[in-house]
């Protein structure tokens, strides 16, 4: 029979609730921001291929926008500035960001399930000993997985203080 | 001399294991158990009787 310990269940309801909340916001970042990046990346593309269309270059339009802007050429401005992205976009490695934090994403997900699962458990009344155990495993086997993410990942505090914010609306937490 | 170790601007705090945010305010408690009564005959933690 377990023996209940009213401090020492507290603790494990905290932790695992700390940890249930974590992962959410965790998979929400990730998800956001792998989001964010894989547009960036299409629109920087597709911005780049518009520009280096020689059909595109010779629409009559850009002459008909010069006289309406004078001494302003837009095609020019335009040109100058593909060209820099061009040559900046493989310095920003934008694929290896989106590949690290798609991956980042799916951990964080399969975490997050994994703790669910284990607050569930915990509602249903699983023994101490058992929701240790497991807290443990996800902890030491899934968060501690060996990652090799390199270490320049963004750190949007906004994007963060907004993950934030859903997770509580998402459980009716909010004040 | 002892340099402290500088922590690359822009990086997720990342201690062991993989890369994780950390949330910017702690979270509010857990909601509580919700209180079952106890089975008839083995006493109860609630005094309340009802009539």
């Amino acid at each position: 029979m377990q023996i209940l310990v009213t401090g020492e269940e507290d603790n494990i309801r905290q932790v695992i609730w700390e940890a249930v909340l974590d992962a959410d916001l965790n998979l929400r970042y990730w998800d956001r921001l792998s989001r964010r990046y894989s547009a960036w990346d299409k629109y920087t593309k597709i911005f780049l291929a518009i520009m280096s269309s020689s059909t595109v270059a010779g629409w009559g339009i850009w002459n008909e926008i010069n006289i309406l802007w004078t001494g302003f050429s837009l095609w020019k401005s335009l040109s100058a500035i593909s060209a820099v992205t061009a040559i900046v976009l493989p310095i920003l490695n934008w694929q290896r960001k989106i590949g690290e934090m798609s991956n980042l994403k799916g951990k964080w997900s399969r975490i997050s399930r994994a703790y669910e699962n284990l607050w569930e458990d915990l509602l249903l009344g699983r023994t101490n000993t058992e929701l240790v155990e497991e807290y443990r495993r996800v902890r030491n086997e899934m968060e501690g997985e060996e990652d090799n993410t390199a270490p320049d990942l963004p750190h949007d505090k906004k994007l963060i203080q907004r993950c934030w914010e859903e997770v509580l609306e998402s459980r009716g937490l909010e004040d | 001399m002892s340099r402290s170790k500088k922590i690359p601007k822009g990086k997720p705090l990342k201690e062991d294991g993989i890369a994780k945010v950390k949330p910017p305010k702690p979270w509010p408690n857990p909601p509580k158990p919700s209180v079952t009564p106890a089975p008839a005959g083995k006493g109860s933690k609630n005094p309340e009787k009802k009539d």
